[in-house]
């Protein structure tokens, strides 16, 4: 353990609904709640605050609750807080909590990402939807061609995937299958999955943009997730088992995902293991950015556990992916199984089957490396956790 | 370059300028597109990605129109076709028979 490192010290979560009332705020403060309990720290002790991307007033479904909102509320005394989507991708905003701790500007933070884009949706006088009668940046190029949604941008990614490499849409399927299996096992979950997904189910669902069916995208969810970053040299304070932040990457190509030739995944993953002694074959599970259901693939290939263009043939039958598998993938569900929690929820999954925590859902052994990522596109961030 | 911006991305130069395309490329990748997205939206549709001939490296987000979506394929040869609306000339493109 050098005295430099960063550690997750405390996990913890609100409920995760769909149409919850309860005010995005306070679910907030319920996942500070719990992980500020897991970590065994009082709120006198936290002295940063990290989110991604930032309070949208524009938009506030998507992000309705900022850094200073949080300090506010709770009376946090902090020396360095930063929330902002310009950043490389959602878990950004834990390396850079780490960054700050191992620099000392603080010594316990909190991270946090709240989504309230179901409740919002259901309540338009309270959280007005986002305007569509003006565009700018980079919609101005896309949404006059109804390429609104990112799964609109991935599924172009994915449909060249089947062209160059003949991935098919049972191979793909199995990402959804494999959320939903892993859902049911999640106390959590139960709000967006019921049952486990089938095949026959999967080929017969409704098509989004082709090749991703309704199964193949992530369903808006009111839930907040936080995640308290703490000094190696204040783990002293801590109750609960550290999980060190290994490593961390993150790189955006360009922001225009139509001129990219590559999502930003693979650039990402390569760089993770230029910062670290671990191999992927050191890798107890991996949480994948599930989104869309292609961006996994690009994680697999992206991170080296498979060659370019050979995903689809590694999840092919869900063997490898699955809780007893060589590689077990999202076992919480993904945001496929458990709800868009944009991001956070992967780090929250990472940490917890590292932490020999999962209940039904833990795969077996003595897990001690795991990632957790998130991104897609052009936009791409890692962590890469392990248990000393 | 694409899209426009004061500086070219390569060489930094300010020195740009609009400058007229062939108006014929080839479809990179695509969707099909099923789910209006907005009221009254047709769909289905497909939503591309077309390289411009002359060009290297620049794509253009558009839809691939006058043909059925089952009918798209990859690396098929495109032309734009223009659409205006309210005085806004839309590029969109349809196949090269």
């Amino acid at each position: 353990m050098g005295n430099r490192e960063a550690y997750i010290s405390g996990i913890g979560q609100s409920e995760v609904g769909v149409r919850l009332a309860r005010h995005p705020l306070l679910l907030t403060l319920d996942a500070i709640n719990e992980a500020l309990a897991d970590a065994g720290l009082a709120i006198e002790q936290i002295d940063g605050v990290f989110t991604y991307p930032g309070k949208m007033s524009s938009f506030l479904g998507f992000s309705p609750v900022s850094s200073d909102d949080v300090i506010e509320a709770l009376g946090i005394k902090s020396k360095w807080h930063l929330g902002g989507g310009e950043q490389p991708a959602q878990l950004a905003a834990i390396a850079s909590a780490a960054l700050a701790v191992k620099e000392g500007l603080c010594r316990h933070a909190i991270c946090f990402r709240t989504v309230y884009e179901a409740a919002a949706l259901s309540r338009p006088e309270e959280f007005p939807p986002l305007k569509r009668d003006f565009v700018d940046g980079m919609s101005q190029w896309t949404a006059p061609f109804w390429a609104f949604s990112a799964a609109c941008w991935t599924a172009q990614y994915a449909m060249r995937h089947m062209h160059r490499y003949g991935m098919t849409r049972e191979q793909l399927a199995q990402i959804a299958l494999n959320a939903s299996r892993n859902a049911v096992k999640n106390p959590r979950a139960r709000a967006i999955t019921r049952e486990e997904l089938t095949l026959e189910k999967y080929m017969s669902a409704r098509m989004i943009s082709s090749p991703f069916c309704l199964y193949d995208c992530d369903r808006f969810t009111d839930a907040s997730t936080a995640i308290v970053v703490s000094a190696a040299s204040a783990l002293d304070e801590v109750k609960c088992e550290p999980v060190r932040i290994a490593a961390v990457s993150g790189s955006v190509d360009r922001y225009s995902w139509d001129q990219v030739e590559w999502p930003a995944a693979y650039e990402t993953g390569e760089d993770l293991w230029k910062r670290t002694d671990y191999k992927p074959k050191d890798v107890d599970t991996v949480q994948f950015y599930d989104g869309f259901a292609f961006l996994p693939l690009t994680w697999l290939e992206g991170l080296g556990f498979c060659g370019r263009g050979e995903a689809h043939v590694f999840i092919e039958g869900g063997h490898r992916i699955a809780r007893d598998g060589e590689l077990p993938m999202n076992t919480h569900g993904g945001q496929l199984g458990a709800g868009r929690l944009h991001g956070f929820g992967f780090a929250h999954e990472a940490v917890t089957q590292l932490r020999r925590k999962a209940g039904e859902r833990q795969i077996a052994g003595d897990p001690r490396v795991a990632i957790a990522t998130s991104g897609g596109g052009p936009m791409a961030a890692a962590l890469l956790l392990a248990r000393d | 370059m694409h899209p426009p911006k004061p500086v070219c991305r390569h060489c930094h130069s300010e020195n740009v300028a609009p400058a007229a395309v062939a108006g014929t490329g080839a479809i990179e990748t695509y969707t099909i597109n099923y789910r209006a997205w907005v009221p009254g939206l047709q769909v289905p549709l497909v939503i591309a990605r077309v390289r411009l001939d002359g060009v290297p490296g620049v794509y253009l987000t558009t839809n691939i129109v006058n043909c059925p979506v089952e009918e798209v394929r990859f690396d098929q040869k495109v032309r734009v076709t223009f659409e205006e609306q309210d005085g806004i000339f839309y590029p969109l493109f349809e196949r090269v028979t």
